[in-house]
């Protein structure tokens, strides 16, 4: 790991953004000391408990509570006949019942929730909730689900969402090729396995308010989803969504919040759920597992001429984020290439498996396994390196995108790949690949790059931000983006404090709180940053002018004749003319005067999106190149990744200690992708739902990893800083596969790489036993 | 007073155009605003002016460019 840079006393230091500050909320979390809800507990609290569908597809034909209200200690059971207002939730589409009444869908679906004064009551409760199910044919192949006779989880049919996008001619590109390849890849149905599970706490406030303290990755949405199903209005709910242990997409979705809120409206008291590490594994939102068919063609020189592509993607028994998933991955399927020729056709299908939606990359890691390998069989095929064949088709500053729209944002793309040729691991290649541990054991070397946008490409995107001063002229910056682990909260700091011209001390964050904070939209889409750095510098420029006028008034200086400076402002004329922040601020809050502003930023976007999508394209994207040194035991299959090489372009770099944290943090979440991490389902059943039969990485699987930036500075957006949060996961399970057929000479259609697929694939070649590739 | 209004989503399928200029009397409100649109459901719904949301009391401005958008999440 290459934490190289030296960490900076936030004490004596006037610039902030650039700097690697030390985390504001590093000490606290590493030492145990910050409580997540899973550690809260009031007085006088419940403890809840769902009780979950028992079939994954099946009609309820009753649902009896008497045997479970009458266990000791229970104090509610409620069930669908309970949700007052609409019982539905879903971000895009409400299909997903708070609380089932004519069928279960999925082994997560809810029937009955229970409130208790002992978690073991409500455990038992849930247990005696009676159901009498009629069991129904289970469809948990999407590719049966897309059939019109097969069973149908949702009346309205199977098909969630159909997206094509089509351009140019691709059989006229395919006529022109030199080479064409087709092959179909698969991916894994991953888990976010943050390391706490979902978890809140909800009860009614002394004014008859609910509130809400809950991990989510929106209080604002939460709250507007609560409101829904309740059937009260927004501004009866507080939702305060910080701390989270972790979240990586899996908390943008309704979790536990609206149970909660039914609960405590219901008993008048504290009610607290954490679900079981095995319930987040059957209930929780998934990685969508995609069917991806890619026939890619390239003239002699390595050009690419057409691509065209076929993606299926199981978004399980609801819709979540599905139709937007899809759209990402329609957008990354051409990865960061010039293409003439498209076509796309995309399915999001509804099967009875565990619900899909965000994570982490959002569609873009399953796409972009399948176009960088099918790259790599065009270069061999052609007898090109695999990095100049990369270097030849990417995207360059001031070009058009695939889809016919002009990148607005820097295009580092090119910059990356120079950066990983001139890398020790690149230029060394041969030597590292020549040091395999045993004789049985053989090494491979792949290079792969990556792209995604950040944000909601077309949709509308908005952010607000507060800031207050203090009576001691401090700053308390409010922004409703939680901090879900990305070191969002020392960056906003950073940010405020340059803007503010302070110290980075008299800078608070308040944040994720409706009372509070306004609504700075979501922690997602790699977009935190963006949205709540440009809401802050444009609440500090109100904030600034703010303080001006009070300077101007208390030195009796026109407001143009006064400068800005270090927690002062002094008059251009004479410096000694000069008044400090702590003076303003004790001026403005003595005289009753204005102490607050709130500012917004909208995101700019296209007016329309491409015809046959819903958010593309994006005006900027993020970018990288990716290198993987592996060494494969070709007795066991067993794939050890040795090194790992990162050179992402996300624009300006804020606090470049943290910056590497993400990519370190993304790149082992796509070593599991790549190697491990996939849910097991048979017939509906979740076979893979606990640490001991669900592997993640752990530090002994963890490589020697670098990280070379290439600081670009965007123009898309004020700030010249992009997204980052997803980009380092992109291009490490094409790595990866591409570095075991270089080792091996066995290509792989299925991830993850587990030791059975690779020995298989190393028995078979050309993964015949795996997948269904051909070339 | 005259303001340009942007509706994306469910609320704009039921409309010719998704993007109106209205006529509102003085000291028009929100409320005001979303009770000559057809919308549904109001408490699942953004109303942004400048990138700030606004509540059903808010006052509205001669000029104003109002979004009303459907939560919604992309990636």
């Amino acid at each position: 790991m290459n934490a190289t840079t030296e960490l900076v006393n936030a004490s004596v230091k006037k610039k902030w953004v650039g700097e690697s500050i030390v985390r504001k909320d590093g000490r606290g979390k590493v030492t145990g000391e910050t409580k997540f809800f899973s550690d809260m507990a009031l007085p006088n609290m419940l403890y809840a408990k769902v009780a979950r569908s028992k079939f994954p597809h099946a009609k309820i034909r009753k649902i009896s509570v008497e045997k479970a209200a009458a266990v000791p200690g229970v104090v509610a059971v409620l069930t669908h006949k309970d949700v007052l207002g609409v019982n539905a939730f879903g971000i895009l589409i409400p299909d997903q019942p708070v609380l089932c009444f004519d069928k279960v869908r999925c082994l997560g679906d809810s029937v009955a929730v229970v409130a208790a004064e002992t978690l073991e009551a409500a455990e038992r409760a849930a247990a005696e909730v009676e159901v009498d199910y009629e069991p129904l044919l289970v469809v948990s192949d999407p590719i049966d689900a897309m059939k019109p006779d097969g069973p149908k989880v949702h009346e309205k049919g199977n098909i969630l969402r159909h997206g094509t996008i089509h351009v140019g001619n691709v059989d006229a590109g395919f006529r022109e090729a030199a080479v064409v390849v087709e092959n179909t890849y698969r991916t894994g149905r991953q888990m976010h396995m943050y390391l706490e599970t979902e978890a809140g706490i909800g009860l009614v406030d002394e004014q008859g308010r609910v509130v809400l303290y809950a991990g989510g990755q929106s209080p604002y949405r939460d709250q507007m989803q609560i409101s829904r199903a309740l059937g009260i209005r927004p501004e009866q709910i507080r939702v305060i969504s910080t701390p989270v242990g972790g979240a990586f997409g899996g908390k943008e979705e309704n979790t536990v919040q609206i149970h909660l809120a039914m609960l405590a409206m219901r008993t008048k008291r504290p009610v607290k759920m954490v679900w079981t590490r095995e319930e987040s594994g059957v209930a929780g939102i998934k990685r969508h597992p995609m069917i991806v068919t890619t026939k890619t063609a390239a003239n002699r020189d390595g050009r690419i001429t057409a691509n065209q592509v076929r993606i299926i993607a199981d978004t399980g028994a609801y819709a979540s984020l599905g139709p937007t998933v899809l759209d990402v991955a329609m957008e990354n399927s051409c990865g960061p290439y010039r293409i003439p020729n498209i076509d796309i056709d995309a399915y999001s299908v509804y099967t009875n498996n565990a619900v899909a939606g965000a994570f982490r990359g959002f569609g873009a890691p399953q796409v972009n396994f399948a176009i960088e390998s099918n790259i790599d069989i065009i270069a061999e095929k052609l007898g090109l390196d695999r990095l100049e064949i990369r270097k030849r088709n990417v995207l360059r500053e001031g070009d058009v995108g695939p889809f016919g729209y002009k990148i607005m944002g820097s295009v580092g793309i090119y910059a990356t790949l120079q950066r990983a040729e001139r890398s020790n691991l690149w230029m060394n290649r041969d030597v590292y690949k020549s040091k395999a541990s045993n004789p049985w054991s053989k090494r491979g070397i792949a290079v792969t790059t990556g792209v995604k946008g950040f944000g909601f490409g077309a949709l509308p995107d908005f952010a607000a931000a507060s800031i207050q001063i203090t009576p001691t002229g401090k700053f308390v910056v409010g922004i409703s983006c939680p901090e879900i682990g990305q070191g969002g909260v020392t960056a906003y700091s950073q940010i405020a404090a340059d803007a503010l011209n302070c110290d980075i001390s008299d800078v608070y964050l308040a944040s994720a709180d409706s009372d509070l904070t306004p609504d700075t939209g979501t922690s997602s889409s790699s977009m935190g940053l963006v949205r709540s750095g440009n809401a802050i510098r444009t609440a500090a420029a109100k904030m600034n002018e703010l303080l001006l006028e009070a300077a101007s008034r208390i030195l009796g200086e026109q407001k143009t004749k006064l400068a800005l400076g270090q927690s002062m402002i002094s008059s251009r004329r004479s410096p000694t003319i000069s008044v400090t922040y702590v003076d303003i601020a004790q001026h403005l809050h003595s005289k009753g005067e204005e102490t607050r502003v709130v500012a917004g930023f909208e995101v700019p976007r296209v007016n329309k999106p491409v015809e046959g999508s819903l958010e593309i394209p994006h005006l900027s994207y993020m970018y990288a190149t990716a290198i993987a040194l592996v060494e494969v035991d070709t007795l066991t299959g067993v794939t050890k990744v040795l090194q790992f090489y990162l050179s992402p372009d996300s624009g300006r770099i804020i606090n470049p200690q943290s910056y590497t944290g993400q990519c370190e943090g993304a790149i082992v979440q796509g070593l599991g992708f790549a190697l491990t991490e996939d849910t097991q389902i048979e017939d509906g059943q979740i076979k893979t739902n606990n640490f001991t039969t669900y592997i993640i990485p752990t530090i002994c699987d963890i490589p020697e990893i670098q990280v070379e930036p290439v600081e670009t500075q965007d123009t898309f957006t004020p700030l010249g800083a992009k997204g980052l949060g997803e980009i380092g996961i992109v291009p490490v399970g094409s790595a990866v596969a591409n570095a075991i057929y270089d080792a091996t000479r066995a290509r792989l259609f299925t991830l993850p790489a587990t030791p059975e697929r690779v020995y298989e694939a190393i028995k078979g070649k050309e993964g015949k036993t795996v997948g269904k590739g051909e070339s | 007073m005259r303001i340009k209004v942007k509706v994306f989503g469910a609320p704009s399928l039921a409309l010719e155009k998704k993007e109106l200029t209205l006529e509102l009397a003085e000291n028009a409100t929100i409320e005001d605003l979303l009770n000559s649109l057809p919308v549904k459901d109001r408490n699942y719904l953004y109303v942004v002016r400048e990138g700030i949301r606004l509540n059903s009391k808010s006052k509205i401005n001669d000029g104003d460019e109002i979004l009303v958008v459907p939560p919604i999440a992309g990636g």
